[in-house]
């Protein structure tokens, strides 16, 4: 148990029958899921079903919610089994794609779907080219890299966390995390017309 | 460059380098100028990765998100079992949202078995028949047996509890373009 955790104390009220602490904990955790959930998925709409379906098991899980580790690690949880079942999903619906079945949850679809957002007046034409490039590069990591790295980098969730997330070993989530800032600096160091022919 | 150095840089990007590891790490990037420009790429890396997560999420998205949760956790019950989200008038009861979810996959079982022996008894004396059962007649849970266990590995299935989710995923997809048919085309 956490109480640190100003999530785990949000969702412990929530528990007790406060509601605005569960408007509290989508407000601050549903933009950051619904990125997630988009680079995982590659589409907007599926991942904001998901992200839907993710505060479903919240609630659903109210009256029975013990507090084991940090809010973010179960809620992440969810998500990513969730997002994980949409692409076995769609992977049942398109079995002539080939997938490495050491990589659970990696989707192996050849094309690929940018879900960075609109232009924005405030952002100049060569950072939005190299964010995009950035982008499409880490959709071409293999699920449990972009999970691992995602959490490592941008929740700075511990090695022990991400792995008690991704199901696997502390190790594994090194040699993942490892792997995935080695392909993306390799990715990123190509010019952009031979990382995009890898792309495809 | 090398494996080595790449899974040092990354441990110390996560703060779990360990002694041993930091020393080896400095004398490589103290002698080699290629390593500390993978040093600098891999922040780079990290520093795009965050840019990435940050972009905004626009406030009407999530509103429009936040109804629709609303909307899919149910009308508004006086079960015992009811679960308010957010104080609004709504309540959600997932435990009916899956009872009917569940009423429903019965039911399409029921029509796909009873599409077998309709279609046994209608087309028995036929040399179609075979043909026709394996297109129609199967029943859903059967052409899910036909997955063997090396394809459910090879798609990472490996716990009943990721195929119970995959079938009540399905349903909903079911539902939904049901409900989409049904709603028309949209703008």
């Amino acid at each position: 148990m956490q109480p640190s955790d100003p999530d785990v104390r949000l969702m412990l009220a929530y528990r007790g029958g406060d509601e605005a602490a569960l408007a509290e904990l989508y407000r601050r955790w549903a933009a950051r899921l619904l990125r997630y959930l988009e680079r995982i998925v590659r589409e907007p709409a599926v991942a904001e079903e998901l992200l839907q379906d993710t505060f479903l098991r919240v609630l659903d899980a109210r009256e029975r919610y013990v507090p084991e580790a940090r809010f973010s690690t179960w809620l992440y949880h969810i998500a990513r089994n969730l997002a994980c079942n949409e692409l076995a999903r769609a992977r049942l619906r398109h079995p002539h794609v080939s997938s490495d079945a050491n990589e659970r949850c990696e989707d192996g679809r050849p094309s690929l779907v940018l879900v960075a957002g609109g232009p924005r007046p405030d952002v100049d034409a060569d950072g939005r080219r190299e964010r995009d490039r950035f982008a499409r590069a880490f959709a071409t990591l293999p699920e449990r890299q972009q999970s691992a790295l995602w959490l490592a980098v941008v929740e700075g969730h511990s090695y022990e966390e991400i792995a008690g997330v991704l199901g696997t070993s502390v190790q594994s989530v090194k040699n993942r995390v490892h792997r995935a800032r080695a392909t993306l600096v390799d990715r990123m160091q190509e010019p952009a017309a031979i990382a995009v022919e890898k792309i495809r | 460059m090398n494996e080595r150095l790449d899974a040092l840089l990354s441990a110390r990007r996560d703060g779990v380098l360990e002694t041993s590891e930091r020393a080896e790490l400095e004398r490589l990037l103290a002698t080699h100028a290629a390593a500390r420009d993978r040093a600098a790429a891999f922040e780079r890396v990290d520093e795009a990765l965050r840019s990435l997560a940050a972009q905004p999420v626009a406030d009407a998205r999530l509103a429009r998100n936040l109804a629709r949760l609303e909307e899919r956790s149910g009308s508004e019950s006086s079960s015992g079992t009811a679960s308010p989200v957010v104080g609004r008038g709504r309540v959600l009861d997932i435990r009916d949202r899956d009872r009917d979810r569940y009423g429903y996959g019965m039911a399409a079982a029921a029509v796909g078995v009873a599409a077998v022996w309709i279609g046994m008894l209608v087309l028995a004396p036929t040399g179609v028949q075979m043909e026709t059962e394996m297109v129609i007649g199967e029943p859903p849970d059967a052409a899910r047996e036909a997955i063997s266990t090396e394809d459910l590995a090879g798609l990472g299935i490996d716990q009943v509890g990721d195929l119970e989710v995959i079938e009540e995923l399905e349903l909903l997809e079911f539902l939904a373009a049901r409900e989409r048919s049904e709603e028309g085309p949209r703008g």
